[in-house]
């Protein structure tokens, strides 16, 4: 989902002349993104910009194809990073990203028979649901248990009719495959990527595993 | 014609199809190595000694919709629990087979070890193109 940009005109365009400053010490046009009705005002401190500012546009509106509310999260990372903006009214809830990848993740379930022309089986949309509702659960109860953010995983249609949860983050990999079968048990196998570490067995995704996750956010 | 079965050396690369949905910011999904069809105990792919990256990619499915990866044959079988045998068919002579059990452990390993050598984006302007 790309973001959109009220003011200046969007930068993917690439910003016209006219509308870069002149010079670091002149102030920029004001930034006001709308990430999917979610509004990120930001204060400028505009003396430490450059061309900094413009990178930092083109960055934001890439967006991120985890949804809008990751976007807007790594928007607000970037900019504290660069300490160049000062963002405010960002919402922060690791539950918003989750649904966002739920709710985008449902086009799965358009899949017909034979979708990747050598006999795929469809998504049931049961198999989905027993998906969406691991990832909720799990991502709730590690926010308010532990107070740790579950990152957004890949969802993937598996040609068997099953569902892949795939988390590649900077020091661990984790692959949690969810069964077609519903009274079936979901398999997981994760490492730091270097081959150690290693967590791999089987689970049920009705119960909390919360040990799991707190390996992962480790 | 009934094709000889060869051995496959270790140094010879395959070439396996990776439809679009098994390719994500994460790269290639650990997804895309499964044993297929559903009935069969291996992966299918294609020995880079009788067949193009180009060739298996048309070979089957919707070409518009696939990237191909290389996976070398002597690292596929350091995966625990894999092999790699010729399985030459009556219209394909470099298909093969990586057999062994695709568990989360090996789908992630086969993801690290391979390479893309024709990647989707190229496939998604032809696929515009023929309304995939």
């Amino acid at each position: 989902m790309t973001p959109t940009v009220a003011n200046p005109r969007h930068p993917s365009e690439r910003a016209p002349e006219e509308m870069r400053p002149a010079s670091p010490w002149q102030a920029p046009p004001p930034l006001d993104l709308r990430l999917q009705g979610k509004r990120v005002a930001l204060i400028e401190h505009w003396f430490a910009l450059g061309d900094d500012y413009w990178l930092l546009l083109d960055g934001a509106l890439q967006g991120s194809s985890y949804g809008p509310s990751k976007a807007a999260r790594e928007l607000a990372g970037s900019i504290i990073l660069c300490g160049t903006f000062f963002p405010s009214g960002v919402v922060f809830s690791p539950l918003e990203e989750i649904n966002d990848i739920i709710k985008s993740s449902r086009v799965m379930l358009d899949l017909e028979q034979d979708w990747d022309g050598e006999g795929a089986s469809p998504i049931a949309e049961s198999t989905w649901e027993r998906a969406a509702e691991f990832m909720r659960k799990t991502a709730s109860t590690l926010w308010t248990v532990h107070g740790r953010r579950m990152e957004s995983p890949s969802l993937v249609p598996v040609a068997d009719g099953s569902i892949d949860l795939h988390w590649k983050l900077p020091n661990r990999e984790l692959l949690i495959s969810i069964p077609a079968r519903a009274n079936a048990l979901a398999t997981y196998y994760g490492d730091d990527r270097r081959g150690w570490n290693i967590v791999e067995g089987k689970l049920d995704t009705h119960a909390p595993n919360q040990s799991l996750f707190v390996w992962l956010t480790e | 014609m009934d094709w000889a079965v060869e051995a496959i050396p270790d140094a010879d690369h395959l070439y396996k199809r990776v439809h679009r949905v098994h390719i994500t910011r994460n790269g290639i999904e650990p997804s895309a190595f499964k044993n297929l069809p559903k009935e069969s105990e291996y992966m299918s792919v294609d020995w880079a000694k009788y067949s193009t990256a180009q060739e298996t990619r048309a070979r089957e499915g919707k070409p518009g919709l696939n990237a191909v990866v290389q996976l070398t044959t002597g690292e596929v079988r350091a995966v625990p629990g894999q092999g790699v045998q010729h399985l030459p068919t009556e219209g394909n002579r470099s298909h093969s087979g990586v057999t062994g059990k695709k568990t989360n452990r090996v789908q992630m390993a086969l993801s690290r070890i391979c390479t893309v050598v024709i990647p989707l984006e190229q496939n998604f302007q032809e696929a515009e193109s023929l309304n995939l």
